[in-house]
């Protein structure tokens, strides 16, 4: 029981990672690498102001600061320096490498005997894990709350035509690049959180906690998408959190099969492999399509 | 006679490539008066698109080029979206795919606007974008929350047209915009924009490879050649001209 529990808690907290990520992989259209830097930047960010006596809830705020500094930073280089997206992307993830050892000072910084927003009475009389299902659910619902008024708006319209068509875009007067920068600010900034959320859940940051996230982002994404199939954008953005956590249970389904904690990043990138090559190999196969005949056939065969 | 609506002077447009320099528009000087709709005709290469990208301001041109009086030679593209809308000819170019047709139209109400964090009131608009969808009778009133990549180039093209127009334009621009269109849906398109044009009393370019469009709508003619302005034809000639006196531009 707890072991599931556990996973929808830690499905819910790095589903802000997913919602981050579905603004530029999914939204403008392009993949944003800064993903890798951001997440441990949030979690540096966040554990070091606590260690210096920041409030847990402020040190999240810094860390969504962060992370919006990093995509403003591969924004500019995209936008303005005409670098590839991707490539942007990678400079800055390595440059934040750096960046995070002089904020933490070294390799890991633990929280023990720190301020920690799971820290907190009342959420310690809850049975085990369920601190991590109503912080993380907390948070993803005003979150998702504030982006699907933001998509509405005329500002969130723009958004979303510059990633679908640019050159229309371009044609009503929308400030594509403008666009570009607020969408890798607000993804980063969101994954700077989700960085800042789970170093705290965990007790520590590490330089290295950044290292094959976006390929638990992507597939957040992807099992939505895979799963659910075709829905709104808010619809999605929904998909997207509920992936997240389908994801946590195949997880923890692999793990049952006897693998370890080592093999997790293999076994990740496996999934989303899967994931991504179903829609192609549907295609190919023509599954439904074939199953609905396996259908009829049967529906003949008994007149 | 009133100002000019759009007025270009010494409009030149020269790509470099590999340490050549190509002229592709020479020292245009084009004056257009309100409420004109200029047919363009003109070859291959002739310089009718780079003439549209130049007013357009996708492209860099020297010389000087005026909207209603003001000076705009040194506004980009986006700043220029105030004054000018476009149709283009691909059908996939005019509206964005995966957001529905009420979505498309709401975005056009703003061209040239800073986008706000106002909500878009798409809600309180449906019944007027149903009406304005449903004057072109190919079904598009009933497909207002279907996203445009699922519709027909006609009805795509429709829609383009219809998003041109959302805010009346300074100018309009039609880019060959029935071209990619069979030759009834192009037939009716045509008829619409027309229509449009002189109930909204638009002002317009319109590039069309279709002589017998060039010839049948609009009040003026003009045809273009090797990035020269080759013929300018006035209403009063325009109404005499034949197919066969064109003729001579493409041999």
């Amino acid at each position: 029981m707890s072991i599931i529990v556990s996973a929808m808690g830690q499905g819910l907290l790095w589903s802000i990672l997913g919602i981050g990520l579905f603004l530029t992989f999914r939204v403008l259209d392009f993949p944003d690498m800064t993903v890798e830097g951001s997440f441990p930047l949030g979690a540096c960010v966040s554990v070091a102001a606590i260690t210096r006596g920041v409030d847990p809830v402020l040190s999240l705020l810094l860390a969504f600061g962060a992370g919006m500094l990093a995509g403003l930073a591969t924004g500019l280089l995209y936008t303005k320096g005409k670098v590839p997206v991707l490539l942007a992307g990678i400079l800055v993830m390595t440059a934040l490498y750096s960046v995070n050892q002089h904020i933490l000072g070294r390799a890991n910084l633990s929280l023990l005997n720190q301020p920690n927003l799971f820290n907190n009475t009342f959420l310690k009389s809850l049975p085990p894990y369920f601190d991590s299902v109503l912080v993380g659910t907390g948070a993803i619902i005003v979150i998702a709350i504030l982006l699907m008024w933001f998509l509405q708006t005329n500002l969130g319209q723009a958004f979303i035509a510059t990633g679908d068509n640019e050159i229309m875009a371009q044609s009503l007067g929308i400030h594509t690049d403008f666009e570009k920068n607020m969408g890798l600010m607000v993804a980063n900034g969101l994954v700077g959180l989700a960085g800042g959320l789970i170093a705290q859940n965990n007790g520590y940051a590490d330089v290295n906690q950044g290292i094959g996230v976006i390929v638990i982002g992507l597939a957040a994404i992807i099992i939505g998408e895979v799963v659910f199939g075709e829905l709104t954008l808010n619809q999605r953005l929904v998909a997207t959190v509920l992936g997240s956590i389908l994801y946590r249970f195949v997880l923890l389904i692999v793990l049952g099969l006897g693998f370890g904690d080592v093999d997790l990043k293999l076994i990740s990138a496996v999934v989303l492999a899967i994931m991504l090559m179903v829609p192609t190999v549907e295609a190919k196969v023509r599954l439904q399509h074939a199953l609905k005949k396996g259908l009829g056939q049967e529906v003949e065969n008994h007149e | 006679m009133s100002e000019a609506a759009v007025s270009l002077t010494n409009v030149s447009v020269t790509v470099h490539q590999q340490n050549q320099s190509k002229t592709i528009l020479q020292n245009m000087n084009l004056t257009i008066a309100p409420q004109d709709f200029i047919t363009v005709l003109g070859t291959n290469g002739a310089g009718k698109s780079t003439l549209f990208n130049a007013i357009a301001g996708n492209l860099s041109a020297s010389g000087t080029i005026t909207f209603a009086g003001k000076n705009v030679t040194a506004l980009n593209a986006i700043q220029r979206a105030k004054y000018i809308s476009r149709v283009f000819q691909d059908p996939k170019m005019g509206t964005a795919g995966r957001m529905s047709v009420a979505e498309n139209l709401v975005l056009a109400q703003h061209r040239g606007e800073r986008r706000t964090l106002r909500g878009r009131r798409l809600e309180a608009q449906r019944d007027q974008l149903k009406e304005e969808t449903a004057q072109f009778g190919n079904g598009l009133d009933q497909l207002l929350d279907s996203p445009t990549e699922t519709l027909s180039g006609g009805q795509r093209q429709s829609l383009s047209l219809l998003m041109a127009v959302q805010k009346d334009p300074a100018l309009l621009l039609l880019d060959e915009h029935t071209a990619a269109l069979d030759p009834h849906t192009s037939a009716q398109l045509m008829a619409l924009t027309d229509k449009i044009i002189k109930e909204r009393k638009l002002t317009a370019l319109m590039i069309t490879h279709r002589m017998d469009d060039a010839l049948q709508y609009g009040n003026r003619l003009i045809v273009l050649d090797n990035g020269r302005l080759r013929a300018d034809y006035n209403a009063a000639e325009k109404k005499n001209l034949k197919r066969e006196d064109l003729l001579e531009f493409f041999d």
